[in-house]
């Protein structure tokens, strides 16, 4: 909502500077958005004044005019009817570019020298007119530059109103928040015109058919009008605050709806057939043409303004082609309605056509404003076009609205604000807003209908607070306790997850929940997957139902900018439709691609694969205080055969594997990746609390051996049978080497482990160890045929 | 005959002089362990000085003492001196390139969103706050109906929404947990929560449609707005300094009544007026208000009986201002570029 200075001032005398008006509309809840000088473009064009008038020599229709811009005297064509000595008139001189890109220059029109142009209002881009040149007000001297004759140093204020405030939604209802604040007069404007005797109810019949959704209907009569170009304080003070001038009946309706917040019609009177406005709903299916040319179809909720063969307006959203006033028109039927706010927005969202009239009745305009408006509208329409004001309004107005009455309690401003405001101040502020207040202490407050917002005790509490001054309200910080808050479960694994990942090299992402259809469908394990009903575009229209996608498109937004060599991880939510809910739960994914350490003077490079994911994953499930679990052959169709599952109880905790290549040539990817998942809830099972085992005091004994089996015997049955037969000093068992070749023979491999073995109590014998070494190599050539490797 | 003390301490000088004179000219061990063996073994002088004990007089004989330990300990004071300076000098033979980069530590970064989000997490904490969480996937009724956003009513306009399937939706802000946490618990409420939020904003350098936020509830009896000042105030000097100033502007939301805007005094210039600012000495940081009776109605609590404040603020607002960070993309394209500095 934009206002200018200068409106506002014309309403409340309030004594504050531009800056200081924007600061205290702020503070009041009228947050400014900007505030901006009014400025017009006008470079290069000169207020000139007509002093001679000829008619062309080869051409009556123009007109060759002399025109003194004071410095000299120009010789002008002018094609313009309207133009007559002693005018005063905007003059674009020799080289002045206009709006809309023309340049002016010394000329000849049709053998007549023409020295500049004498402007319409179009050509200077202040409104539509073209018909005829912009005459300025005969007060203004010549001579002068355009822009300094205009402006009178007043501002813009935008002003970003705030849905709950219709009132505001009129420049007066803005003055009158400043009023209460600067405790300054608010001056409605006075209303002051004749009538002219013929009366208005045998001019027009109103029936309302749906009271409930039109609760008030009210119209006036202005006849004999002459539809112009609108004087320039009107179109000055309309194109201030960026509405278009039209013409000068539209312009008053516009001006009166920006001034009171009341919105207004204008019909043409000739055009409403039977002398009758009906006010019903429309027919299921109808179809209107609005005066912006657009036809909309509607339904049997939708209010129309009809005559007595058909609709000329949707009520409360925009009037009709088919009744527009034109040039022609000669008579106006004006219109002033309260509409139910609810039935226009629901009327504005189904026809997607949101205007100034209606933004203003769904957030409810006062249902006892109207009358005011339409005299206000009549008044200047009669001064604008010379129109007659025909004796009286109707007013259908079946059932008033009445002003509610609140109580409020003095005691419970204090307890709301933690402040006592006094008594006597909480009843000077409402007065000052409008409200009629009696009572000691315990208030009885009437709400003014301009104000649908108020409506409880709160709503009166919020008002004063708001006169008060919100920085009148003490920091209290007494609220605040020191106490030990516990973690949930949930809390404390992210926690260590993260802390756990990090010092593991991994970096943490965040990515979007929303991804695209086709990214999501690889990772849905042939689910169907949520999707958004109306998706900002179709790269973010499903939910993830992994988060490995979203990490994936990390990778490559990093790879492409040759950061190939990555450890990252995410936790997150992940979604799958189960029927007709959402399942959402929370995972943790994490990827591994390009050198797991990376070339140096003094390191040589190495790429990640499997194994280095598997010894973060093992690590990871420690730190988590998971036991008993188990690694599991696993598949999916994103990973190949390079992929394991980790269970504990035959449960799923999650996977580990590589990411296949068709998979990620999708993203754009050309080196292996490999990656994890996990379910949180999962994880957030193990022990995180640990219990301390004792450390050994007694020197351990250390036996490396090494082994020849079959090439595709597994590791993990050699490591589980030796540690079986192992005994229960044998505490570790690492893999140090494996090799391949053909002094060992061909399809065979050799392991060489190295085996820790110690006692809590005692420094062990080498006998002893021997004679469990000796068991556990008869048990692998037993089992495996495994030989020592000589 | 006794020996004159005064020749025997005139001798000790001469020898505490040849001493210096001859480890002061050591080369190598070697040449120390013959020095050590000539003053200092078990035939060395001064053990030869200490048989001449009995020849002093017994007047004499403490003195004598006193001084041949204190030369005793001199000479091995100054022996294990040179000692360490020759060890460092044969270490130091031989060039090493102290210039060559060190070997970088496999470390993982974290996302400052998430550092920011702990922060906060940390100083509400402090304050006697738990953490609630909630579902992104949210119905009408929590995101909407009982945060009295009725449907039909332009408040709804605020906030662009994602809508999924069978009524369901994309939370718009974290205020679904503000219900969700009133209906499991009866008051004392004192709550955060923290989270993702989705709006329907065409992704730029200052939107995104998926974002974070933290909500923050406080129910009991006798909260005013006092109160809700008194808290953000504390928070807002925890995160950016004692000097921070918080400014409370009246607003409209439809969950609070009376609402605010509430701002923090620009962290760049202090509040005297910068660009970052937009020359106003504030920066906008988020809504909050005293809970709406109406939403009490929601959830079964007594609006005569208990009060509550609640606030929201934008995660990645804060770590934008924390971090002078300018376009919140950076926060989910994830470059390792970005992601190293924090």
């Amino acid at each position: 909502m934009k206002v200018t200075y200068n409106w506002l001032k014309s309403y409340t005398d309030f004594d504050l500077t531009p800056e200081e008006l924007a600061d205290s509309l702020t503070m009041l809840g009228l947050e400014v958005e900007s505030l901006q000088p009014v400025s017009w473009d006008f470079d290069g064009i000169i207020i000139g004044k007509v002093t001679q008038k000829f008619v062309h020599e080869n051409e009556e229709r123009l007109s060759v005019c002399e025109v003194d811009i004071g410095s000299k005297t120009l010789n002008i064509v002018c094609g313009a009817p309207n133009v007559e000595v002693g005018q005063k008139v905007p003059v674009a001189i020799e080289g002045t570019r206009l709006p809309n890109g023309t340049v002016i220059k010394h000329t000849k029109i049709r053998g007549v020298d023409s020295q500049g142009m004498i402007c319409s209002e179009a050509e200077l881009g202040i409104s539509s007119r073209s018909d005829g040149i912009m005459v300025l007000d005969d007060k203004v001297e010549f001579g002068q530059k355009l822009r300094d004759a205009l402006e009178d140093g007043d501002s813009v204020i935008d002003i970003d109103v705030t849905p709950n405030r219709p009132d505001c939604f009129g420049i007066i209802g803005i003055a009158r928040d400043i009023s209460a604040l600067s405790r300054s007069t608010l001056k409605k404007p006075a209303l002051d015109f004749s009538e002219n005797g013929r009366s208005i109810s045998d001019l027009i019949k109103i029936n309302i058919l749906n009271p409930e959704k039109c609760p008030r209907y009210a119209a006036r009569f202005v006849g004999d009008v002459e539809v112009k170009p609108s004087p320039w304080w009107l179109v000055q003070k309309l194109e201030a605050i960026g509405i278009r001038s039209i013409n000068n009946i539209v312009d008053v309706t516009n001006y009166v709806m920006m001034e009171t917040g009341q919105p207004l019609h204008a019909f043409d009177y000739a055009l409403i057939r039977g002398q009758e406005i009906n006010v019903k709903t429309a027919a299921k299916g109808e179809k209107f043409t609005t005066l912006d040319d657009v036809t909309h179809t509607l339904n049997s909720e939708c209010l129309m303004i009809c005559d007595r063969e058909d609709a000329v307006a949707i009520g409360g959203v925009m009037g009709g082609l088919n009744s527009e006033v034109s040039d022609s028109t000669k008579n106006i039927l004006l219109e002033a309605a309260y509409f139910d706010p609810v039935n226009i927005r629901r009327t504005s969202k189904l026809i997607g056509c949101s205007t100034e009239a209606s933004r203003r009745f769904e957030r409810g305009v006062d249902p006892n404003g109207t009358l005011f408006a339409l005299d206000r509208a009549a008044q200047l329409i009669a001064e604008v076009s010379g129109g007659k004001i025909a004796t009286g309004c109707i007013d259908v107005y079946p059932t008033p609205i009445r002003p509610k009455m609140v109580e409020l309690r003095s005691e419970r401003v204090k307890h709301l604000l933690g402040v006592a405001v006094p008594s006597a101040e909480i009843k000077s502020i409402l007065g000052r807003l409008g409200f009629k207040v009696s009572g000691e202490e315990i208030f009885q407050v009437e709400v003014p209908t301009f104000r649908p917002d108020v409506t409880r005790e709160v709503d009166l509490i919020e008002e004063v607070a708001r006169l008060f001054g919100y920085d009148n309200i003490p920091a209290d910080t007494t609220a605040l306790i020191e106490q030990a808050v516990s973690k949930s479960t949930h809390e404390q694994c992210t926690t260590k997850i993260t802390s756990t990942l990090i010092s593991f090299g991994f970096s943490e992402t965040v990515t979007y929940n929303l991804i695209s259809r086709k990214e999501a469908e690889v990772f849905s394990s042939n689910r169907p997957t949520a999707q958004v009903i109306n998706p900002l575009s179709e790269d973010l229209s499903n939910l993830r139902p992994s988060l490995i996608p979203g990490l994936l498109k990390t990778v490559q937004w990093n790879v492409n900018r040759q950061n190939s060599n990555l450890k990252l991880f995410e936790i997150g939510s992940v979604f799958r439709k189960t029927g007709k809910n959402i399942e959402e739960r929370t995972s943790i994914a994490g990827i591994l691609t390009g050198y797991s350490v990376e070339n140096a003077w003094n390191i040589k490079a190495r790429n990640s694969d499997i194994y280095d994911l598997k010894g973060y994953v093992q690590e990871l499930l420690a730190r988590m205080g998971i036991l008993n679990w188990y690694f599991d052959t696993h598949t999916s169709d994103f990973t190949n055969k390079q992929s394991i599952s980790v269970k504990k109880n035959n449960d799923l905790l999650g996977f580990l594997g590589e990411v296949k290549t068709v998979v990620l040539e999708q993203f754009g990817i050309e080196q292996p990746l490999f990656a994890f998942n996990f379910d949180l809830e999962k994880l957030a099972t193990g022990q995180l609390q640990r219990a301390f085992s004792p450390v050994p005091k007694f020197p351990p004994i250390k036996r490396d051996v090494a082994i020849v089996v079959d090439e595709r015997m597994p590791a993990q049955s050699l490591l589980d049978e030796i540690k079986e037969k192992g005994g229960e000093f044998l505490k570790n068992t690492k893999v140090f080497d494996i090799f391949q070749g053909e002094s060992i023979g061909a399809e065979k491999k050799s392991l060489a482990f190295n085996l820790t073995f110690y006692s809590l109590e005692r420094t062990l014998t080498e006998e002893e160890v021997e004679s469990q070494m000796k068991q556990i190599l008869e048990a692998l050539e037993a089992k495996f045929s495994a030989k020592l490797r000589s | 005959m006794a020996e004159s003390f005064e020749i025997i301490l005139s001798e000790l000088g001469a020898l505490e002089g040849a001493f210096k004179s001859e480890s002061d000219e050591v080369k190598g061990p070697q040449a120390l362990e013959e020095i050590r063996i000539k003053y200092l073994g078990r035939k060395g002088s001064v053990a030869q000085y200490f048989k001449k004990m009995g020849s002093v007089s017994t007047a004499d004989k403490p003195k004598l003492g006193n001084t041949l330990n204190k030369l005793k300990d001199e000479f091995q004071t100054e022996i294990d001196r040179i000692q360490v300076s020759l060890q460092t000098k044969s270490e130091d033979n031989g060039f090493i390139d102290l210039t060559l980069p060190g070997t970088p530590p496999q470390v993982g970064y974290r996302n400052p969103l998430m550092l920011v989000m702990d922060e906060i997490k940390e100083i509400f904490s402090s304050m006697g706050f738990s953490t609630e969480t909630g579902p992104l996937v949210e119905t009408e009724f929590y995101n909407f109906e009982a945060l009295n956003v009725p449907a039909d009513h332009p408040s709804r306009d605020l906030q662009d929404t994602f809508y999924l399937e069978n009524d369901l939706l994309l939370r718009t802000h974290t205020s679904p947990v503000q219900i969700r946490t009133m209906q499991k618990q009866k008051p004392p409420v004192r709550i955060i929560a923290l989270g993702r939020c989705f709006r329907k904003d065409t992704p730029d350098a200052s939107h995104s449609p998926e974002f974070h936020q933290c909500e923050g509830l406080v129910v009991d009896k006798g909260i005013a707005f006092s109160h809700l000042k008194g808290t953000l105030l504390a928070f807002a000097r925890k995160l950016f300094g004692p000097n921070i100033q918080v400014r409370f502007r009246p607003s409209f939301f439809p969950f609070t009544e009376p609402s605010a805007e509430y701002d923090f005094s620009c962290i760049i210039c202090s509040g005297k007026g910068c660009r970052t600012c937009k020359k106003t000495g504030w920066l906008e940081i988020s809504g909050a208000g005293m809970v709406d009776p109406a939403v009490f109605g929601y959830v079964d609590y007594d609006a005569e009986i208990y009060t509550g404040f609640a606030w929201g603020m934008g995660i990645e607002r804060i770590a934008m201002m924390k971090y002078g960070i300018d376009d919140i993309r950076h926060f989910y394209e994830n470059d390792f570029r970005f992601l190293k500095q924090f």
